[in-house]
């Protein structure tokens, strides 16, 4: 046990104070404040920023958007993808639409959700919608492809209606993937939001990290780009944990 | 007696109609909804409105003229030229990464935490650093793009090297086969699908980063294409860049699936 945690501290352990020592202690230090100041440097700054209350706010601008953008994703993503596995002729109209939209990279909407919504919050969702939409219209859709067809003919034997059908046996079994699209769209959203915040925003973690830049803060950058990896990771965490809480009997964790 | 049989209840012509109706249901909602931004465009947005939202038709003749005056071709070039280097590079540094922390599982336990730490900072929040360390152009993309195609590779390497089948490695030592056997004729034939998976999705995630990367930081590229033409209002201009990496996105994709049928004709994993 302790070595394992020894083993997973070093090299992590080790880089840093290399890192430290050469950009706070060495004769570049000079040089390198600029390029990257060392960690000492950056958890000063990082302390100044939840003292005054500023990081918080950004993290709270951020996970405000992420929640107005999943919410309308996960709607209307999860509705059209049942519809699409449902019905054949809504997939027959639908899915060359989806397809055509697919492989546009949400960053590459950026500057037209500028030209539409100008800058702010209504850009930065959304940019994150279009992230995180197509995972989760693709699970869907694979979701209710993957419904053990048995269990349907078995309910027809037995007399059930299509209605019962879809709301218990259809969307029961296609939930599992759900959640995973959930998940990935999570993902793909959140990325697509730190670039959104980069080029249009007043607010946020990918605005933070921008004027760090313009202001030469480069431990204001670093310090932002902690924060994005650790709410990243975060929001994957608590994905996981609800993933396991609402499916006991299906712990599919990839 | 002669059966009569109806032409129309033919099973070929039935097939047939199928097929047709098919056909029919899939381009009837896309088309239609082209008509009805062509015909809003055109005749019922003010003129300030349809700088928001240029009719289809103007998009294709936004095409024709940076076709003619050879701007698309030259920002189509230096985008796969950044995205090429970058690549490659990625993937020399990920698959040899990736084999090295599969192969040795006492390296692999030490440069994980380091790989986790920085794996879920995305590529766009390395944006700003980046443009700090390398300026804007060339370099300052190519890095991101690198950063984005890195871990994916990374990661599917080590998971290859780790999901070859055990009992092949044990029958080898059985025989004989020294490490390096092993490594050159079970492990890495073994692991290459895999890796050529992680290398596919590292080119998709690569070009993502790219586009982000020359919104902010370039003199050139489609990225750079469509934010510039927003800065002019030249709306058509970035729904053109828009469809135009979308496309090169979707075909680099479908080479990176035929070399992974050519290549590893044992192993492959069709996955939408």
């Amino acid at each position: 046990m302790l070595t394992r945690i020894a083993r997973f501290i070093a090299l992590p352990l080790l880089l840093l104070v290399i890192w430290e020592l050469i950009s706070g202690w060495s004769p570049l230090s000079h040089a390198l404040r600029q390029v990257l100041p060392p960690p000492s440097v950056v958890v000063v700054d990082a302390w100044q920023l939840l003292m005054t209350g500023e990081l918080l706010n950004h993290i709270s601008r951020s996970v405000l958007r992420i929640l107005a953008g999943l919410t309308a994703a996960a709607v209307f993503g999860i509705s059209i993808g049942l519809c699409i596995g449902l019905w054949a002729l809504f997939e027959d109209a639908v899915d060359p639409v989806i397809e055509f939209l697919r492989p546009i990279p949400p960053p590459a909407w950026i500057p037209l959700g500028i030209l539409w919504f100008g800058i702010g919050d209504a850009q930065n969702i959304f940019i994150l919608f279009l992230g995180a939409f197509f995972p989760i219209v693709l699970n869907t859709i694979a979701g209710v492809r993957n419904v053990d067809r048995t269990l349907i003919w078995a309910a027809l034997t037995l007399g059930g209606a299509h209605r019962q059908i879809v709301r218990e046996i259809v969307i029961p079994s296609a939930f599992p993937l759900i959640l995973t699209g959930l998940r990935i769209g999570l993902g793909i959203g959140w990325m697509a939001l730190v670039a959104a915040e980069l080029m249009a925003a007043r607010a946020g973690l990918g605005f933070l990290i921008q004027s760090g830049r313009y202001a030469f803060l480069t431990e204001r950058v670093l310090v932002g780009m902690i924060v994005i990896g650790l709410l990243g990771l975060a929001m994957d965490g608590g994905m996981r944990f609800l993933q396991r809480r609402l499916l006991p009997w299906n712990v599919n964790l990839q | 007696m002669k059966r009569v049989v109806l032409l129309s209840k033919h099973p070929v012509i039935r097939w047939v109609g199928r097929v047709a109706r098919r056909r029919v249901r899939r381009v009837a909602l896309i088309t239609g909804l082209f008509l009805a931004w062509q015909g809003t465009s055109s005749y019922l947005l003010a003129p300030h409105a349809v700088t928001l939202l240029p009719a289809p038709t103007s998009i294709v003749v936004a095409f024709i003229d940076l076709l003619r005056s050879g701007e698309i071709v030259f920002h189509v070039v230096e985008s796969l030229k950044r995205v090429l280097v970058a690549f490659t590079l990625a993937a020399v540094v990920g698959v040899s990464l990736g084999l090295v922390m599969g192969w040795w599982r006492v390296l692999g336990h030490l440069v994980d935490p380091v790989v986790e730490f920085l794996r879920p900072i995305p590529p766009m929040a390395w944006i700003p650093l980046s443009i700090l360390w390398f300026g804007i152009g060339d370099t300052q993309n190519m890095f991101i793009i690198f950063l984005g195609a890195l871990f994916p590779i990374v990661l599917s390497t080590i998971a290859a090297v780790h999901g070859v089948d055990r009992t092949i490695v044990w029958g080898a030592l059985t025989l004989g086969g020294t490490r390096r056997q092993i490594l050159w004729e079970i492990v890495l034939p073994g692991a290459l699908p895999l890796v050529v998976t992680g290398l596919r999705i590292g080119l998709g995630a690569g070009w993502m980063a790219l586009v982000a990367a020359e919104l902010v930081a370039a003199n050139s590229g489609l990225g750079f294409l469509i934010e510039d033409s927003r800065n002019l209002l030249y709306t058509e201009r970035v729904l053109l860049g828009m469809v135009l990496i979308g496309f090169l996105g979707l075909a680099m994709d479908q080479l990176m699936r035929g070399m992974q049928r050519i290549l590893v004709p044992w192993g492959v994993e069709f996955k939408r």
